[in-house]
């Protein structure tokens, strides 16, 4: 009963949050929401008993996304001019939902002239709404809001969408034998004892090597786009205190990634979630400042970059001799090379998803960069 | 009789941590500024998941899940001091003024 009530609420917060997401008056509070709401994905995932995707959730959703969401907000910011000294910030308190808001943006590493602070305060809606207008009309190359007519159009379209869409989810017929069964028959076979991890590294590895594919792509694609013109970093130097829990939280963070690695044989964890965790490790690191952000030039960088994707297709294609399919890992040999696997699998998750949030190559101008570093020189090509 | 008594002890803690951070989130929604609306978060995070991690200790299986429990409120504190920290210094850094109560 207690737990029906709690899974009640669970869901009721969930689609309220999501709403708060796309309804907040300004991005930041936006993206702040969203990082709660995908805390509380993962709660409710772990409620369905689906601890692996718990875990990718907490790591991916919440975590990296949230701090990729963070930087393109502060890059935002930065490449349009201050638009966040709108009368959001005001010297009266304000009260209720506004409360997260302010508190946030306190942490908004952003220049902000003195005297605004003290400056008279119009009310809370007028203050949201000019803050909302600012922002959409500060990103280069938006459009002004839509028309109510174009809005109400759109949202008869999608309510006619989502009515074919429950009616096609009604047509489902509800599988009467899954997979299930079949997964779990021929667990032994496997060579691990998560059946989660069974799927993704042998019986359907093919779709994984895909998504390292995937992966690699997007850190490709982003990368290519040519050199940052602002640094995404915030720009208030990290205070001591902050450098000294990402010294002291890395080498914990390694080791959590290395435990959730060898427990994904066993039980929820695997590459996803290690690599993720580690990734973690990197953006703290990169922050504060400990170390500099990767250039993707040295060939000790592009190693762990490729040999996710690389080691996973020269196992795929290396069995293929001795007259194995693609993938079809011989059958002593299966637990090692899965572990094998998702090691390389790990290391390249994680700094794709560094790379990721770093964002691209950085131009000279930006002081965290080692003047040796020879990237300039390949890196301005494109532009 | 050891067991009751367990469950007990265990649920006294558990109400005890809710009711910090009850009182945590009210402090974050009702008080005037930056500084208090931290004071409200760090009591809830640090005293408030103290006594939920005691409580959830009480009935841990082993010892060992208990110090896992234990290393989860580490370092949950050590995160909320130095986050807490972050935020107060860079309010302090924008000129945001300290609520004083009105004359």
């Amino acid at each position: 009963m207690i737990l029906w009530l709690f899974d009640l609420l669970l869901a009721l917060t969930l689609v309220g949050l999501a709403w708060r997401v796309l309804a907040a008056p300004d991005l930041l509070q936006s993206v702040v929401l969203f990082i709660v709401f995908g805390l509380l994905m993962a709660v409710a995932w772990s409620r369905l008993q689906a601890f692996d995707i718990a875990l990718a959730e907490a790591a991916i959703g919440a975590g990296l996304t949230g701090a990729l969401l963070l930087n393109t907000l502060a890059r935002l910011e930065s490449s349009t001019g201050s638009t966040s000294s709108t009368s959001s910030t005001t010297s009266t308190p304000p009260a209720g939902p506004t409360s997260l808001n302010r508190a946030a943006e306190a942490t908004q590493p952003l220049p902000r002239s003195h005297g605004e602070a003290s400056e008279p305060a119009p009310n809370r809606e007028d203050g949201g709404e000019a803050s909302r207008e600012n922002r959409l009309v500060a990103i280069p190359g938006a459009k002004p809001r839509p028309r109510a007519a174009w809005l109400s159009l759109l949202g008869l379209l999608m309510m006619l969408s989502s009515i074919m869409l429950l009616g096609a989810v009604h047509q489902i017929t509800r599988p009467e034998e899954g997979l299930r069964e079949y997964v779990l028959e021929n667990m032994e076979a496997s060579g691990v004892a998560h059946p989660v991890t069974a799927v993704l590294l042998n019986f359907r590895a093919y779709d994984t090597l895909l998504e390292m594919g995937v992966l690699l792509v997007a850190v490709i694609g982003a990368w290519s786009l040519g050199p940052l013109t602002e640094s995404a970093l915030p720009g208030v130097p990290p205070g001591r205190l902050l450098v000294g829990l990402v010294r002291l939280l890395a080498p914990l963070i390694v080791l959590v990634s290395g435990y959730i690695l060898w427990a994904g044989t066993g039980q929820p964890g695997g590459a996803f979630q290690a690599g993720a965790v580690l990734s973690a490790a990197g953006v703290l690191l990169v922050v504060a400042g400990v170390v500099p952000p990767p250039t993707l030039q040295p060939v000790h960088q592009r190693v762990p970059l490729l040999i996710g994707l690389s080691f996973f297709l020269a196992v795929g294609l290396g069995v293929m001799p001795a007259g194995q399919n693609f993938l079809q890992y011989p059958p002593a040999a299966t637990s090692t090379l899965i572990l094998l696997i998702e090691t390389a699998l790990t290391l390249s998750i994680a700094l794709t998803l560094l790379s990721l949030f770093v964002g691209g190559p950085r131009q000279a101008a930006n002081e965290r960069v080692e003047p040796n570093e020879p990237y300039r020189e390949n890196g301005v090509e494109e532009s | 009789m050891i067991d009751i008594l367990r469950d007990i002890l265990a649920g006294i803690c558990l109400l005890v941590g809710g009711l910090f951070f009850f009182a945590g989130t009210v402090g974050l929604l009702r008080f005037p500024d930056v500084y208090s609306r931290l004071h409200a978060l760090t009591k809830a995070d640090n005293l408030g998941l103290g006594w939920i991690v005691l409580g959830c200790a009480l009935h841990a299986e082993s010892w060992h899940v208990a110090g896992k429990l234990w290393l989860i409120w580490l370092l949950v504190m050590l995160a909320s001091t130095t986050s807490c920290h972050l935020v107060a210094h860079a309010a302090r850094m924008m000129n945001v003024p300290p609520w004083k109560r009105p004359a």
